[in-house]
């Protein structure tokens, strides 16, 4: 598959390849994470001055006149720099559920870096996105929310939370404050050393005006953002990837053993042509993916995202194991970042669906 | 075929059984089977209580207070441990530097060195791997240059295991910088208290300080702790590693983590999956692969009979088996993974199982990750297969 990037794209991966070469490395990622939030509140405001946040969205819907291959730059860039920033939690996943909603007052906010959003989507013990167990009910004029959801990517310093929840029953997206009553946000730290949160809500009081998406809509609107969120996980799992692997050629080029550089050793050389063959892969799949979020949604783009899940997982998680093994002991340490990047795309092997749920799509939708 | 299974083997396996039953405090237990790592006095409760059966040594010759245990009790008292959830006995003094003193030490360093690791009191570390001697072991570099009665040590050891909870440290040292690489080296014993010593902690990936870096600057060290010859050091290191032939197998330790994920998969709802069925059944055929291998192997050696590259064959699928399950545990926990705090764990380690275990399955997956590359890496044994096993 090619993309020929138009002169726009060609610039915004030019330029975010520049600003976080310049302001990203492994000590700034280290002080960033140290940080309450998990990562720097600074870079947040530094890439929506850059127009990162929009360009994902077209211009109808508030954005920059971009779609997916715009956030596929970004995440791959981001997933190469290791980034700390919340791309995915703060900008993929709420900024498709407000932009399919069409709550474009509130992307706008997102966009331009004045509130951060999250989705409270997944919960402890949910068999569906479509069908969580948290409930809103009347409650006055409003509704009172129950329920709790886990690993709210971002919803460690979100403005807003955006929920799913049953209302009469079926499917609804509420909007909700954090810092109402009755919303409990607990942080905890992550696999890939960042921050999540999980939070509780016993009777958090919204206004009827805060249901985003309901009936048909609310499901569409779920469906959508977890397409997009499969398709951007792999994009940052390549460019994590990518990373690992342009270090660890780096480093056979570099380390001496028996008197000469261990890439001069053949099986060594054999395990990183291997690892290049992973790559190459995982980039046309992750292209796959980006280029089925311009399909319409149905079973043929469910299979095509399941089967690019769980391709550019499996091969970035070879690469993972690899660039540690020939690392050798300095692959274990917390020092380098290759720890980091395998840690980061383990955590994102396992989220919106892990391998066994990807394969199950696939079966149940064989062809 | 030959069965190494006599009777009185199996009798010793139900004693081993039976003892850990009694004896393993379960506090360290429950750390064991959660995966938590061990902080130094839980390592050093349970070897205190081997000390006192007389167990810690127990492959020792009698005259060194072990029970002139065979290689076939080594290797049950090893699995039969490690199943029953009792930690890892930490091989820097009872399997590497105990056995180099009693075949080639002085009467004075048996006398001064050996009580000190049967009775548990003295904390051993290795120091053989420097920053630019890992693989290439043989092109290590730290000097110790003959003073009247001392010898003087300059350089640096990297990845000490517990260096920083250890008492001494053993190592491998260069004494003729003009001769081959190997025949250049010396084994010496180190007190980690003398002047000139500094260790350096080093973060690995899981969170947590176990391994250090060792720094030596003008540290005096007294000609008597020099082991054997000068510059015969190499024979010794090799001897040393052949001392772990068949425990880098872990069989034991295999199965513990496979009974864990069956009880992670039944709490996750998922262990009616066939999928997850398949995978486990999978693993036990390695396991069983590798558990046969390894009583062969120890049939041979039982017979004298063993050819030396077997020691390559159970490493290398040892440890990459154990990855393999160590990292499918993480699957099988799925985003509950994801809450992963290694400062948290460490406060926490007291804490029920159920909350702590999935913490402790991420830990151990991660550090897991070494095995592959330490104790002479897979790609090294590899090399070794080729040339030693099939002449290539
Ligand atoms: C957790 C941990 C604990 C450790 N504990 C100790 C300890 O207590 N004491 C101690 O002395 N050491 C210890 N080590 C060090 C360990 O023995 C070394 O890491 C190991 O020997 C590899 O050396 P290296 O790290 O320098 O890697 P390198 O030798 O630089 O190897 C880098 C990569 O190149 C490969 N390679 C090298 N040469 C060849 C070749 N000829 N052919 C093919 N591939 C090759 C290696 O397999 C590896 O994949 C520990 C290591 C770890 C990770």
């Amino acid at each position: 598959m090619v993309f020929s990037l138009t002169p726009e794209q060609a610039m915004l991966q030019e330029s975010a390849s520049r600003f976080l070469g310049d302001r990203y490395d492994d000590a700034a990622r280290r002080r960033f994470r140290a940080e309450d939030a998990g990562f720097s509140l600074d870079i947040w405001q530094e890439i929506a001055r850059l127009g990162w946040l929009g360009s994902g969205f077209s211009e109808q819907r508030g954005g920059f006149g971009g779609g997916p291959i715009e956030t596929m730059i970004l995440m791959e860039a981001a997933g190469n720099a290791l980034m700390s920033e919340p791309l995915l939690g703060s900008m993929v996943l709420p900024g498709s559920v407000l932009a399919e909603a069409g709550s474009y007052d509130d992307l706008a906010h997102l966009i331009e870096g004045k509130s951060l959003f999250a989705v409270a989507w997944d919960e402890p013990e949910q068999p569906s996105a479509l069908e969580p167990a948290t409930v809103a009910e009347p409650c006055g004029d409003g509704l009172a929310i129950h329920g709790e959801k886990k690993l709210v990517l971002g919803g460690q310093i979100a403005d807003v939370l955006l929920v799913t929840a049953k209302l009469d029953g079926r499917l609804a997206i509420l909007r909700v404050q954090s810092d109402v009553g009755g919303v409990d946000v607990r942080t905890h730290r992550t696999l890939d050393g960042g921050k999540a949160a999980n939070v509780r809500f016993d009777s958090a009081r919204i206004d009827r005006s805060d249901v985003l998406a309901s009936g048909n809509e609310a499901p569409a609107v779920v469906s959508e953002m977890l397409a997009r969120a499969i398709a951007a996980a792999c994009a940052e799992s390549l460019g994590a990837a990518r990373n690992l692997h342009d270090r660890t050629l780096d480093y056979l080029k570099l380390r001496v053993q028996f008197g000469r550089r261990i890439g001069e050793f053949q099986a060594l050389q054999h395990r990183m042509a291997d690892m290049f063959i992973a790559l190459e892969e995982a980039q046309s799949l992750s292209m796959m993916a980006t280029a089925a979020l311009e399909e319409p949604n149905g079973d043929h783009r469910d299979r095509i995202l399941s089967a690019a899940k769980i391709g550019v997982m499996g091969r970035a998680m070879h690469i993972g194991r690899e660039a540690i093994q020939l690392h050798g002991g300095v692959g274990m340490t917390d020092e380098l970042p290759i720890g980091d990047g395998y840690k980061r795309i383990k955590s994102l092997s396992l989220m919106f669906g892990d391998e066994d749920f990807h394969l199950d799509r696939m079966n149940s939708l064989a062809v | 075929m030959t069965t190494i299974w006599t009777p009185e083997l199996r009798a010793f396996r139900d004693d081993v059984r039976a003892f850990c039953e009694e004896n393993l405090p379960a506090d360290i237990r429950l750390k064991v089977l959660a995966g938590v790592p061990l902080t130094r006095p839980d390592h050093m409760r349970w070897q205190d209580i081997l000390a006192g059966k007389g167990w810690l040594v127990g492959f020792w010759p009698r005259a060194y207070g072990g029970c002139d245990w065979s290689a076939a009790e080594t290797y049950v008292f090893q699995e039969e441990t490690t199943s029953s959830g009792a930690p890892w006995l930490l091989p820097f003094g009872v399997n590497y530097v105990g056995p180099v003193i009693y075949t080639y030490g002085s009467t004075d360093q048996k006398a001064e060195h050996l009580p000190g690791i049967t009775s548990n009191e003295v904390f051993w570390c290795q120091g053989y791997s420097e920053p630019n001697a890992g693989s290439d072991l043989a092109g290590l570099k730290t000097r110790a240059v003959r003073d009247g009665e001392y010898y003087i040590v300059n350089g640096t050891k990297i990845w000490t295991t517990m260096a920083h909870w250890a008492d001494w440290i053993f190592c491998l040292v260069r004494t003729d910088a003009a001769a081959v690489p190997q025949r250049g080296i010396s084994f010496l014993l180190i007190d980690l208290r003398t002047r000139g010593v500094t260790i350096q902690p080093i973060k690995s990936i899981e969170g947590d300080s176990h391994l250090n870096q060792v720094f030596f600057e003008d540290v005096r060290v007294p000609a008597r702790n020099l082991v054997g010859e000068e510059n015969k050091g190499w024979t010794y290191a090799k001897f040393l590693l052949g001392h772990e032939r068949v425990l880098s197998a872990e069989v034991g330790k295999a199965r513990r983590y496979l009974r864990r994920i069956k009880r992670l998969a039944a709490r996750n709802g998922k262990n009616n999956s066939p999928r997850l069925k398949d995978r486990l059944s999978r693993f036990e055929v390695d396991l069983l692969a590798l558990e046969q291998t390894t009583l062969r192997v120890l049939g041979a050696i039982l017979a004298g009979e063993a050819r030396g590259h077997e020691a390559s064959v159970l490493k290398i699928r040892g440890s990459a088996i154990l990855q393999q399950i160590s990292d499918f545990a993480v699957d099988v926990l799925g985003t509950e993974a994801l809450s992963y705090d290694p400062e948290w764990l460490r406060e926490n380690a007291g804490m029920p199982l159920e909350e702590i275990e999935s913490m402790g399955v991420v830990s151990e997956a991660l550090y897991t990750r070494a095995p592959t590359i330490w104790g002479g890496s897979n790609e090294i044994q590899r090399n070794i297969l080729a040339k030693h096993a099939l002449g290539l």
